[in-house]
């Protein structure tokens, strides 16, 4: 997990931007890639990306140097991210999808390369993977095999104990695991 | 180790590289002899990998300029506020004197074209009150004219 300056803490609370813009460069697509692992949603991860910082720079006054600003960082990018995703999850089934953007979003691959196109196809088996999975197992899994955080770090995030972190990473590398083999992934299970 | 408890390591510690000693032994001394359970490793190993290689991605441009957007008018708004505060908090603890007798003046000023209104329509009331009078008067067949002669007599006496 990066960590910050604690003088740029202190500056950023003061309202200074450019201290801001350097937390956020520093968590921004860590913020991103675990909003966007859990919704599954471009627009929801950008949303909770902006909640997330706007949170952090009210709170920063609050922050807590006990504490990491990485895990605080992650936990509101968790909570947030849950919220986001159910009215998302609403917003779905009332039917109010913009399929302009559904449509923009789909690659030409007429000048790609193979290697463009591996990564396209990787990033598609991901995405798969990870819809399959309930919200609980995903936020597990982004948390550990993407963002790489250990168990006593995914316990402060999650705020749960270590042993239900153990528990529930177990069932969700199950599921995981299940979910590959249907997409013709890791093809000798 | 039976299946059940090598799977369970498998799917947490042992892929996390936190499990020693005596379990990791026995674990992989079951792993060379039981292809379901290396099996499994082998899909837990890969499927992280490939979450890994390809889920990082960096927020887009436009998500920090609305942000930053949006702190500006945060600052804004708090530098607003703190500014109207600390000019109160200026005028009461430094120019005492000079408020109060500022608010003395306006609280009489008020006071005075209040009670001037309050007069004005008393006696602008008085006269509709006459005029009524008069006309409920003439309505019984005297002459109007020397009701309307009366008006500013009869107004003073209201106010008498
Ligand atoms: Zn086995």
């Amino acid at each position: 997990m990066r960590e910050i300056a604690k003088e740029i803490i202190e500056l950023a609370a003061g309202g200074d931007i450019s201290a801001f813009e350097e937390i956020y460069k520093a968590f921004s697509s860590t913020v991103y890639t675990v909003a966007l692992g859990v919704t599954r949603d471009s627009r929801d991860a950008e949303e909770v990306t902006q909640d997330v910082f706007l949170k952090a720079f009210r709170g920063l006054k609050r922050f807590k140097f006990g504490s990491s600003l990485g895990t605080w960082i992650y936990r509101i990018t968790v909570n947030t991210a849950i919220n986001v995703y159910r009215s998302g999850a609403r917003r779905r089934a009332f039917g109010m999808v913009d399929y302009d953007e559904i449509k923009d979003s789909v690659p030409d691959l007429r000048n790609t390369s193979k290697e463009e196109i591996e990564k396209r196809h990787a990033a598609e088996s991901v995405d798969r993977i990870l819809k399959d999975l309930s919200f609980e197992h995903r936020s597990c899994i982004v948390l550990r095999e993407i963002e790489g955080l250990d168990y006593k770090e995914m316990a402060q995030v999650l705020g749960i104990p270590i042993n239900t972190v153990r528990s529930r990473l177990k069932r969700a590398r199950a599921a995981m695991v299940t979910c590959a083999k249907r997409e013709g992934l890791n093809h000798g299970l | 180790m039976d299946c059940k408890r090598a799977k369970g390591l498998v799917l947490s510690d042992y892929t996390d590289g936190v499990l020693r000693g005596h379990a990791l032994e026995e674990l992989e001394l079951h792993l060379r002899s039981c292809s379901s359970c290396r099996r499994l490793a082998e899909g837990v190993t890969s499927t992280g990998e490939l979450l890994k290689s390809a889920a990082r991605v960096d927020a887009p441009q436009a998500v920090w300029n609305r942000i930053r957007a949006e702190i500006s008018r945060i600052l804004i708004k708090e530098g607003f506020v703190e500014t109207v505060l600390e000019r109160i908090r200026y005028g009461l603890y430094h120019l005492r004197p000079t408020v109060m007798a500022t608010a003395a003046i306006i609280v009489l000023i008020f006071v005075l074209a209040t009670a001037r209104f309050v007069s004005y329509m008393n006696y602008s009331a008085a006269l509709s009150v006459r005029e009524d009078i008069v006309n409920m008067v003439s309505l019984n067949g005297e002459e109007r004219g020397s009701g309307e002669y009366d008006i500013g007599t009869s107004a003073e006496t209201f106010f008498l």
